[in-house]
């Protein structure tokens, strides 16, 4: 948002520099979570917005790719590998890549279609066993978490709790692919939203970074006018 | 008329599509040039606060993010209608001017030396700000 009080650098301001004079890949990434904080607080500010069942992962995937994609700090676009409506956020040069998977946590408005932390996980595995490569310059990847569930910093304590108990307590092949996760501690990004783990890529061997970055989408006024048009 | 030079400048570079794409960008640019229009000194030498480009676009955009936006595009995007300045000032008076390479090192915490001591600071980045003047390309200097 535009600060009415000072000329302060904006987000974008920063972003832009960050992306555009990156010297290394965590340059570029702190330039994405800006951008990406920026987004999501303007997707928020839309909660009331109801898309149609069916179309509300990528109805909201693309609200946040419009506010991302804006032609001089970087490129952002769906992905197409698999389907879905992830997103592909890349330096203008090419020379950098961060990969988004959009997951819904709790239950949507007016459906009976209702997600768990189990549907989280499985965005985990598609991140990491089907989109990243884990190798220099693509070791980032982002979850983007639309919630739906209330007291959404309780649902995402729950959630990292569930990521990290099913890393040492799951199944053999999230043991397998969850190995060696723990906290990450970003140095660069200095913003509040959500947190960072990681652990060691199956297919690579390195390290590969994930930022949990929540959204809260749960819209419930419950003031008399707001009653009234419900 | 004082700034047929910007007016070409917008018509070439901002025209709207035949579909009426880019319309409100068009339509903001011009608020600008009615702007400057109506300002008493030199389009040459204004200089935009944030808060002035806010307020000239506002009617044309539909949220701040969008107007945040185009403030951007303008600076950062072909054909850089603007051009930002930054600057580092705080309580001591003493304005420093900053590239915008000397702004990145001090937002990628590449730097943290005062730029008016040369002491190490841990407050740098709050008191780096941003103005915009025209791209001289685009107005008379007169």
């Amino acid at each position: 948002m535009i600060s009415l009080t000072a000329n302060r650098m904006s987000a974008l301001d920063k972003a832009f520099l960050l992306c555009n004079q990156a010297e290394n890949f965590d340059d570029f990434a702190s330039g994405v979570h800006i951008l990406l904080d920026r987004a999501v607080n303007s997707a928020e500010q839309e909660a009331h917005i109801l898309f149609e069942s069916g179309s509300v992962e990528d109805g909201w995937t693309s609200k946040i790719i419009a506010r991302l994609d804006n032609g001089f700090c970087l490129k952002a676009r769906p992905a197409t590998a698999g389907g879905n409506a992830d997103i592909v956020i890349e330096h203008l040069s090419g020379d950098f890549t961060i990969i988004c998977e959009s997951k819904i946590l709790g239950e949507i408005p007016n459906s009976t279609s209702k997600y768990y932390n189990n549907h989280l996980l499985e965005g985990m595995k598609q991140l990491v066993t089907r989109y990243s490569t884990a190798t220099v310059g693509q070791d980032h990847c982002i979850l983007l978490i639309f919630c739906f569930a209330p007291m959404m910093r309780d649902a995402i304590d729950k959630w990292k709790q569930y990521f990290f108990d099913k890393s040492k307590n799951g199944t053999d092949d999230d043991k397998k692919h969850f190995k060696n996760l723990g906290d990450y501690n970003f140095v660069s990004y200095v913003g509040q939203r959500g947190f960072f783990t990681s652990h060691t890529h199956h297919s690579s061997g390195y390290p590969v970074k994930v930022r949990h970055v929540p959204v809260c989408l749960y819209h419930q006024p419950v003031d008399k006018s707001a009653k009234r048009k419900t | 008329m004082k700034s047929p030079k910007l007016k070409e400048f917008i018509d070439v570079h901002y025209r709207p599509n035949e579909e009426g794409g880019g319309l409100c960008k068009y339509n903001a640019l011009y608020a600008l040039n009615d702007f400057l229009e109506k300002y008493p000194g030199s389009n040459y030498r204004v200089v935009f606060t944030k808060n002035r480009l806010y307020e000239v676009f506002k009617d044309y955009f539909s949220d701040s993010y969008d107007i945040e936006d185009f403030i951007g595009e303008l600076n950062y995007k072909y054909p850089f209608l603007l051009k930002p300045r930054y600057f580092f000032e705080d309580d001591r008076l003493e304005r420093v001017t900053l590239e915008a390479s000397d702004v990145f090192k001090y937002i990628s915490k590449r730097s943290n030396l005062d730029p008016i001591s040369g002491l190490p600071s841990d407050s740098i980045e709050e008191y780096i700000f941003v103005e915009y003047v025209l791209n001289e390309e685009a107005v008379e200097n007169d």
